[in-house]
């Protein structure tokens, strides 16, 4: 998966060994007001707990990295951990994720995300799916705090991308593919 | 004579191929949980790899012809004489991370 905005990019290639477990390697760049931060680590995904209804899915997940960082000329020790939820018909879906970077001398990293979204169709398994989502970020120590950004989110098979612009004019490009 | 009986059943013999060919049981699985087509690939695929199993297709909103209800299915063919048991087809949709609602023409 990748997440590409002007303040935060983030890429995480995931391998699903279990039916409810993955491990990933993710890195992600960050614009604090002090300066651009990377971090790089690997990072244990859990699916705690799905639940599947006859035409819905829900799910809650959590995750957990420990690996590097820069930042300020200074490489140290980064970890993140995050959990994550969401639920999903076919017409409708909403996700909420809260996650938190811990580095050296009890700096943090807290970002938030929700996002709700509609399709407007209903598609069929190999058609073009299109959802037109919203999605609300807070991101307390990134330079943008508050980030509202409508959406328009695709899939066919197993590629997926997404595209928007904040109300403030922050483009978002994020893909994924699922193998 | 003989050669009457030599004919007549290998007559018998090719004929009876495309019938053969042709007696597949049509089985029906619907699938809870099982709403976007990215996520479903997976679901799909574990279907595919079964020896016994052709023409998979996932299709969603299909009228269950029993309760009249929409579900969400996965349909495929099943060569008369192989056989998939229910658990199996359980199985395979659990391992996906999905749960089963019913199956029909097993």
């Amino acid at each position: 998966m990748i997440w590409n905005q002007s303040f935060l990019n983030d890429t995480l290639i995931t391998y699903s060994f279990a039916r409810q477990a993955a491990i990933a390697g993710r890195f992600q760049r960050m614009q604090r007001p002090q300066g651009e931060m990377y971090t790089m680590m690997p990072q244990f995904d859990a699916l705690f707990y799905r639940w599947n209804m006859d035409d819905a899915q829900a799910n809650i997940y959590g995750y957990a990295g420990f690996g590097g960082s820069r930042f300020l000329q200074d490489t140290s020790w980064a970890a993140i951990s995050g959990i994550e939820a969401d639920a999903e018909s076919r017409r409708l879906y909403v996700s909420g994720k809260f996650q938190t970077f811990f580095f050296k001398d009890n700096d943090r990293v807290y970002q938030s995300q929700f996002r709700i979204g509609a399709a407007p169709y209903l598609a069929q398994f190999n058609e073009l799916s299109s959802w037109l989502i919203l999605s609300v970020q807070h991101e307390p120590q990134l330079t943008r705090e508050w980030i509202v950004t409508p959406m328009l989110r695709m899939f066919y098979k197993n590629v997926l991308w997404e595209i928007g612009s904040s109300f403030k004019g922050d483009w978002m490009i994020n893909g994924m593919v699922h193998f | 004579m003989k050669k009457i009986y030599i004919f007549l059943y290998l007559s018998v013999l090719f004929l009876s191929q495309p019938f053969a060919l042709a007696e597949q049981k049509q089985v029906r699985v619907a699938v809870k949980g099982l709403v976007c087509s990215l996520c479903g690939q997976g679901l799909e695929q574990k279907f595919k790899d079964v020896p016994q199993v052709s023409n998979v297709k996932v299709e969603f909103g299909v009228e269950n012809p029993t309760t009249k209800k929409k579900e969400n299915v996965i349909l495929f063919s099943l060569e008369e004489g192989k056989i998939l048991t229910q658990e199996q087809i359980e199985k395979i949709v659990k391992d996906a991370g999905y749960a089963l609602s019913n199956i029909e023409g097993l």
